[in-house]
């Protein structure tokens, strides 16, 4: 299962899986938005462009979910599919991303629970057997 | 018990975990037995994020004062456990972004209604229907009140007030906030512009998850003495709005984890746990994230404050009610940090406070309290669930002494979201609160499913340490009529 929401008492853990970690961070934020809306119901018509950059794979996880929940407001975006390359830039990383999605509609999105932030509790990127793990709690 | 977390009880709700390794002092949780046994077995269980774990965390910042505490209400949170208090030594002490959180003074406002429960029954219904029609609530929800760069810079600075002086409410209702709904050293320039674009559409939003607006009526009163004084007698029809700082906290939050990271690097502080990133208070970096948190405060009052007035705009719109008839009985956060006067060891100084998911609770006499309530203390509004109670509460003597006066702020989660979203169905939840007289309007069935009676601790047995501690006292309870959502 590329997603996973995880039991943490007041708010929601998540970890996505990936055979590369452009696949764990793209997954990580399909976990974030599927939180918020039904993701099957959001068409990809309107793209956002992100770079960023971070010290560490951890640091990239939480700049990269981090903008794309700002956007939502931003912009009045949701998102439903994530294309994402990451690179390694002299001593830190840089990630080059396109997130897809349309203006949040209420009537056909089925809204659920607002995301308030990106938390560093239990945050972590790591190679795994099978490849990529990317966790963490979000506040709700 | 796994890494040394062993307690020691001192009294029937009052537990030690005594000073050992890298704590600098003590912790000490005022709870009972039963929430106790769930920390310990969560220890035991080596549970991923356990609070006690996090109390030994935050006892071990540098300049910690007297002890880490965690009061009834007390569960994992991020850095700091929700119900965490934590005081610092303004000079050898730092402010840490986790015992804040994201939701900067997410907090509770209550109403009072010159109406009692049975004039309100027949209108009920239409009551719960417009102010779920009127006050924007749930996910992409947007407030009707626009505001440029400049216009949130003046609101961030001067918080409640600035939205009354736009006819968002009366000017009494200043006197009934803490702080008058306005802290001091809020400096806009230490706020992102990204963190003000956000906001542009959320002023006067209630949000989601745990945030509600509940038509209540005052069930039974405790101190009649306190509850005269606030104004409340049983059978009144009072108003809760839960609600914070919306999307401006949040980026906040999340703009300070970040350099706070760096800060700490910078100053060489042992961090135990990332979320605990943090800065001296006496710093550049300390400084600029405490003019920030002023600021997220100020949006938090402000915001409330305009929900306040709309809930009114449907009280007159249905009930007749002129706006001034509705009043503000109290307005008061749960997740803060500000600077405070207290007795240490026999000497009084100031000292950095934050509270995540607790109150301010000052007892009897400070100034701090509006001149009206100052006999007994101002009112700690503990919001409880949908199907049980909520409590008016205050603070005592002896909260003062032991506590930093502080209060708890509500039931505290006994369920994670998914287990709750898998136990329970949001329509059941509805129709089960219908049956028991509860009505619910909720934009998000999911939601009312993780917000579920039963995902909560029974806030009876959490206001019932609160008081076997003394750290505060019942006032009056207050039972839900109709529940608005997002």
């Amino acid at each position: 299962m590329p997603i996973e929401h995880l039991d943490h008492t007041a708010d929601l853990g998540l970890r996505a899986t990936g055979p590369t970690e452009d696949e764990a961070f793209s997954e990580a934020a399909r976990g974030l938005f599927a939180l918020m809306v039904d993701l099957a119901t959001v068409r990809p018509d309107q793209e956002y462009a992100v770079h960023l950059e971070a010290p560490t794979d951890a640091d990239l996880l939480v700049e990269w979910l981090s903008d794309l929940l700002a956007q939502k407001e931003l912009t009045g975006l949701v998102f439903s599919q994530f294309d994402v390359r990451i690179g390694r830039n002299g001593g830190g990383l840089r990630l080059d991303g396109v997130a897809s999605g349309e203006r949040l509609d209420p009537g056909r999105h089925r809204p659920k629970i607002e995301v308030k932030g990106i938390s560093y509790l239990g945050l972590s990127v790591r190679r795994t057997d099978g490849g990529w793990a990317a966790q963490c709690v979000l506040d709700v | 018990m796994a890494g040394g977390l062993r307690l020691e009880r001192v009294a029937s709700s009052e537990w030690i975990l005594p000073r050992e390794g890298a704590m600098r002092v003590p912790g000490r949780i005022y709870a009972d037995a039963e929430t106790i046994a769930q920390l310990e077995e969560d220890v035991r269980n080596r549970a991923e994020w356990n609070a006690l774990v996090q109390v030994r965390n935050v006892a071990s910042l540098p300049g910690i004062v007297d002890a880490a505490l965690a009061l009834p209400d007390v569960h994992p949170g991020y850095g700091f456990p929700i119900g965490g208090v934590g005081a610092f030594d303004l000079d050898d002490g730092v402010v840490a972004v986790g015992g804040v959180g994201f939701d900067i003074n997410c907090g509770v406002r209550l109403l009072a209604t010159p109406l009692e429960r049975a004039a309100v029954e027949p209108r009920i219904e239409r009551l719960g229907e417009r102010l779920f029609a009127t006050v924007p609530a749930g996910l992409g929800a947007e407030g009707r009140l626009r505001l440029s760069i400049a216009e949130i810079d003046r609101l961030l600075v001067e918080g409640a007030a600035y939205v009354v002086e736009r006819g968002y409410g009366v000017p009494d209702d200043l006197a009934h906030i803490e702080e008058n709904g306005r802290i001091e050293n809020a400096d806009p320039s230490v706020v992102s512009t990204r963190a003000k674009q956000r906001q542009f559409r959320q002023v006067g939003t209630l949000g989601s998850g745990n945030h509600y607006l509940e038509i209540q009526v005052v069930d039974r009163v405790l101190d009649p003495e306190a509850a005269s004084a606030y104004g409340l007698s049983e059978g009144r029809i009072v108003v809760s709005i839960h609600t914070g700082s919306r999307a401006l906290g949040h980026q906040i939050g999340q703009d300070y984890l970040k350099e706070m990271t760096e800060a700490s690097v910078k100053y060489g502080i042992p961090i135990p746990e990332r979320e605990l990133v943090c800065a001296p208070i006496r710093s550049p970096e300390g400084e600029r994230y405490l003019g920030a948190v002023a600021c997220g405060a100020n949006c938090a009052f402000a915001n409330r404050q305009v929900i306040a007035h709309l809930v009114r705009g449907v009280f007159t719109e249905v009930a007749g009610l002129p706006e001034e008839a509705i009043r503000t009985v109290y307005d008061i956060g749960h997740n803060n940090v500000k600077v405070e006067t207290h007795a240490v060891d026999g000497a009084v100084r100031p000292l950095l406070v934050h509270r995540k998911g607790s109150t301010r609770a000052f007892g009897p006499g400070r100034k701090e309290s509006p001149q009206a309530y100052r006999s007994v203390g101002h009112p700690v509004l503990v919001g409880g669930t949908m199907g049980t109670a909520s409590y008016v509460m205050r603070g005592t003597d002896r909260g003062m002494e032991v506590a930093f006066g502080s209060g708890i702020h509500g039931a505290g989660r006994a369920l994670s979201r998914k287990k709750a979203a898998k136990r329970f169905w949001g329509e059941t939840v509805v129709s089960d609160l219908a049956a028991a007289g509860i009505r619910v309007w909720a934009h998000s069935k999911r939601g009312v499913a993780e917000e579920a009676p039963g995902a909560y601790k029974d806030v009876e047995r959490v206001v019932g340490a609160a008081i076997d501690a003394g750290i505060n006292k019942a006032v009056a309870r207050l039972r839900p009529l109709a529940v608005i959502k997002g």
